[in-house]
């Protein structure tokens, strides 16, 4: 087994690690390599053929093979490495990965910095317990985005979709387009968990029911999926007897959630919150082990590839600047309070973000409208942000300028909450 | 017409086993299974459990047989090199009640022989099974427990049975039993008619529908559903021993148990169903396998479950159905093989094989007869250095094609070009874990459709989840609208 020695190793090459990487070698790393386990750099992106990216990172709008194109070919220009069809086996906490490919074997790299950029995936149906038999045609919505926008099939005719994220509300159009029957979007909750625009864009516009507060309890079919049983649930989300109803479907697709992918990180030792699901970051996005860092999907499921570029551009630099020992040390912790499902970054060092503004990006618990996000330190309010609205299906994206940054006490752990707007509450 | 001198109906753990039985001997034998694939029936859903013997009455055909068969399987194991581990069971008693029943099945398992069994009492058990319910009154133990893969255990049977001549027909459903004066004269099937002088009838959960006038002797099989549930390795509940309750009347109840491949398993709940393709999972099923779990090791939740699923078992009688029929000469039942059916499979073989000989079938022993099965090659098993030397000799096993189990392309390319190999999803799955963890083939589903046209010659539109219409393609991009009449050039 040949050994290999890098300045910067990412393990993904979805907009995340080619954003971590591209900044890594931006800020002078000189040997950086992306490993990539498909058979072709850009991630999930290379299946989201609709558009709707970059109109933030770029202003203009794109589709998934142009935005992952455009730092597919940016990487190249900058000298990042990219390693295909490439499994990493294990992530050592020394900073060692071990890979596994056709084309090279075996192989061990010994990297300054690691960069986890795994992006995250897709709930089961046995990860939500839909009941019932076992037939063909029960898939995630991912899978059959893959079938169809890659393999050039088509899982079925007759479709229904469970779950409104925003792949269930993507290929629910996606399937209407290819002359689908698309009989309609269950969600579980009162709201839906996909961006607003995309109900608008996806469901609207193409006339796809959308069914709140139903769920799919059972699914029918011996060989392949013949109908499934949808029902009416209450606010806690407990099925109400008597709403049953049959759907006639051949495909049922799933788009039940998202989860990081950090089996490997767990393995080589890195702390991961239970709220994001994904590694508990500083602002330079170092995971609990020095020199490895995470970002994008694999730290938290955005809903935009655009602020996983974002994501990636900070902890390519961190992890540039790693190499250099000029790493930072955590010390104030900040946690999600009342309202907030999550916060990341998790620790920051105040000291070393001065000067430089601070984003924070968090989920809210539950839709609301006139709020503000404030941010306390030892009970006391320090800084609030109003919000004309939030949901849980839309990021929330806080950036607390240098000046205001002075408002907040090194050493003290902050908590960002949720209030309603002027008032204690 | 093809000629044998024993046709076995059914191509389950106890068909196959029978059938490897069978092979040390000169006799011209076949198998034939309706399914595209050995072992789809009870075979692949159950508890893959080797049960030590406690708990079992000696005086029924299926205790002897548990008794007898359990210490058979280091050597067959090994023999047919598939993965066991004796990782020993624990019966736990819940009150003083359960204690004082169980103390005397204790009596009775020691009188039964078997091996090193003793109790345990509260202190060394929670020291064994930090997981389990603190209110407990103590267990047996038994170290002889075991377990194992009950799908590779069917295939590797079949396939040594294959290998020492057995002839396998799939996907061919036996029609009738072609019986003259009396006496078996051969089998009608789908794919034609094998004449033959024997006939084992070991078609599970469908025995009874083989020729139910003349043979079945009032024999009817019911179907009894169990439901269970399996977990992520990663799962943070972990327990080393197999897990059972005090026993009901019925069942051996709900259990916990590490699977071989080290995921956490519970089931199965015990319900009567009408018909015999009742495979579903219910709420009501799975809360009850939920509940009685959590009675052993209360940490158990319905967190980290990456699949729930149901298994049918084949109930006769109280006890197997093992004996030559009385109206029909020259076929020999074994049906009605319930709990402890996957123990006793070497000795059903060896009992069956017995009983063909007491009808008049010659049997005299092969002196080629090759017991040992090759083992395949399993790339997580193997330290880096190894793997890295296969992968420079045969690149296949360089390429991952299952994240979650870490199963690689030429890991399923043996899979499939083995014999008896495998022709569906399915299939690859339960010979290589492939697509059997967290993302249950989310990302490797492509993959394997795409290793099935390759190595087996399917198309994409003809690859299965397991035969017959469980297609799981069914159109190409831009089929429907072309159907439909759209002039699909503008899209």
């Amino acid at each position: 087994m040949q050994t290999y020695d890098l300045d910067v190793l990412i393990i993904g090459a979805g907009p995340a690690g080619l954003g971590a990487g591209i900044k890594a070698r931006e800020m002078g790393a000189r040997r950086v390599l992306v490993l990539e386990r498909d058979f072709e750099a850009g991630g999930i992106l290379n299946q989201c053929i609709h558009n709707g990216f970059g109109l933030q990172y770029f202003s203009e709008e794109l589709t998934g093979p142009e935005y992952a194109g455009r730092f597919i070919r940016k990487a190249a220009r900058a000298g990042v490495e990219v390693q295909t069809d490439t499994m990493v086996l294990e992530v050592k906490p020394s900073r060692e990965v071990i890979t596994s490919s056709k084309k090279y074997g075996l192989q061990r790299f010994r990297a300054k910095s690691v960069v986890l950029a795994m992006g995250c995936r897709e709930r089961t149906r046995d990860a939500i317990q839909i009941y019932g038999t076992r037939p063909a045609g029960i898939l995630t919505a991912g899978t059959a985005q893959r079938y169809t926008n890659i393999e050039g099939f088509l899982p079925g005719r007759q479709v229904v979709v469970l779950g409104s994220g925003d792949i269930g509300l993507i290929m629910a159009r996606r399937m209407k387009l290819e002359g689908c029957q698309v009989q309609g979007v269950y969600e579980l909750l009162p709201y839906t968990n996909g961006l607003s625009r995309n109900v608008v864009q996806c469901l609207n516009d193409f006339s796809i029911p959308l069914y709140l507060q139903q769920t799919i309890a059972r699914v029918h079919g011996d060989h392949r999926l013949e109908g499934v049983t949808a029902v009416k649930v209450d606010k806690k989300g407990k099925t109400l007897p008597g709403t049953e109803e049959f759907v006639p479907c051949d495909t049922l697709l799933l788009s039940v959630g998202l989860i990081p992918e950090n089996e490997l990180s767990r393995k080589a030792g890195v702390e991961i919150d239970p709220r994001t699901g994904g590694p508990i970051v500083n602002q330079g996005r170092m995971t609990n082990i020095p020199g490895i860092f995470a970002c994008g999907n694999v730290v938290q499921v955005h809903d935009l590839a655009d602020d996983v570029t974002v994501e990636s551009e900070i902890a390519g630099i961190s992890a540039a600047l790693f190499e250099r020992g000029k790493e930072t040390e955590q010390k104030e912790k900040i946690d999600a309070g009342k309202g907030l499902g999550y916060v990341v970054p998790q620790e920051i060092n105040l000291d070393k973000q001065r000067g430089e503004p601070l984003l924070l990006f968090m989920r809210a618990e539950l839709p609301r409208q006139k709020v503000k996000i404030t941010i306390n330190q030892e009970g006391k309010e320090k800084l609030a942000f109003p919000l004309p609205f939030i949901k849980p299906g839309e990021i929330i994206k806080i950036t607390i300028e240098p000046d205001d940054l002075r408002e907040l006490i090194p050493g003290k752990d902050i908590q960002v909450t949720v209030r309603g707007e002027g008032k204690n509450g | 017409m093809q000629k044998f001198d024993v046709v076995i109906v059914g191509g389950g753990v106890v068909g196959c086993a029978i059938a490897r039985e069978l092979s040390r001997y000169k006799i011209k034998v076949i198998l034939v299974e309706k399914e595209n694939e050995l072992g789809c029936g009870t075979s692949k859903a159950n508890t893959g459990l080797i049960h030590s013997g406690v708990n079992v009455k000696r005086d029924s055909i299926k205790g002897r047989l548990n008794l007898e068969a359990n210490p058979l399987f280091d050597k067959l194991t090994s023999q047919l090199n598939i993965p066991f581990s004796r990782n020993g069971s624990l019966v736990v008693a819940h009150n003083r009640d359960d204690r004082q029943v169980l103390l005397h099945s204790l009596q009775e398992a020691r009188e039964n022989g078997v091996k090193g069994v003793r109790w345990v009492d509260r202190d060394e058990l929670l020291q064994q099974e930090p997981a389990i319910n603190p209110d407990t009154y103590g267990a047996i133990f038994a170290p002889t427990g075991g377990i194992i893969c009950p799908f590779e255990f069917t295939l590797a049977l079949g396939q040594n049975a294959r290998e020492n001549g057995v002839v396998f027909s799939l996907e061919n459903r036996a029609r009738k039993l072609l019986i003259e004066n009396g006496r078996v004269a051969g089998l009608e099937t789908d794919k034609g008619t094998i004449k033959a002088s024997f006939v084992v009838n070991a078609a599970g959960i469908f025995a009874d529908q083989l020729n139910a006038e003349e043979n079945n002797e009032g024999i009817k099989i019911k179907a009894r559903r169990g439901q269970y549930l399996v977990y992520d390795r990663e799962y943070p509940v972990k327990i080393k021993h197999t897990l059972f309750p005090r026993p009901t009347e019925i069942s051996k109840g709900i259990i916990v148990t590490p699977t071989i491949h080290g995921n956490l398993m519970i089931g199965p709940n015990a319900e009567q169903v009408e018909g015999k393709n009742a495979l579903e999972t219910t709420e009501e099923g799975i809360e009850e396998v939920l509940k009685g779990a959590k009675k052993l090791v209360p940490g158990i939740d319905n967190r980290g479950i990456i699949r729930m699923f149901s298994g049918l078992r084949a109930v006769a009688d109280s006890d197997f159905v093992i004996k030559p029929a009385e109206k029909t000469k020259g076929l020999v039942l074994a049906v009605g093989i319930q709990s402890p059916g996957l123990t006793a499979t070497p000795k059903i073989g060896e009992v069956v094989g017995e009983l063909l000989q007491e009808i008049g079938l010659k049997l005299s022993a092969k002196s080629d007869f090759q017991p040992e099965r090759p083992s395949g090659i399993k790339t997580g098993e193997m330290d880096y250095e190894k793997r890295d030397n296969l992968v420079e000799k045969d690149r296949d096993y360089g390429q991952i094609i299952c994240r979650c189990e870490g199963i690689t392309r030429g890991e399923i390319r043996d899979a499939i070009l083995s014999p008896l190999g495998a022709v569906t999803i399915d299939g690859i799955k339960r010979r290589t874990r492939a697509a059997s963890g967290r993302c249950q083939s989310g990302f490797c589903g492509p993959r394997l459709i795409e290793l099935l046209r390759e190595f087996a010659g399917i198309s994409p539109l003809k690859a299965t989840l397991r035969g017959g219409e469980s297609r799981i393609l069914k159109f190409r991009s831009k089929e429907l609208l072309l159907e439909a009449g759209e002039d699909i050039a503008d899209l």
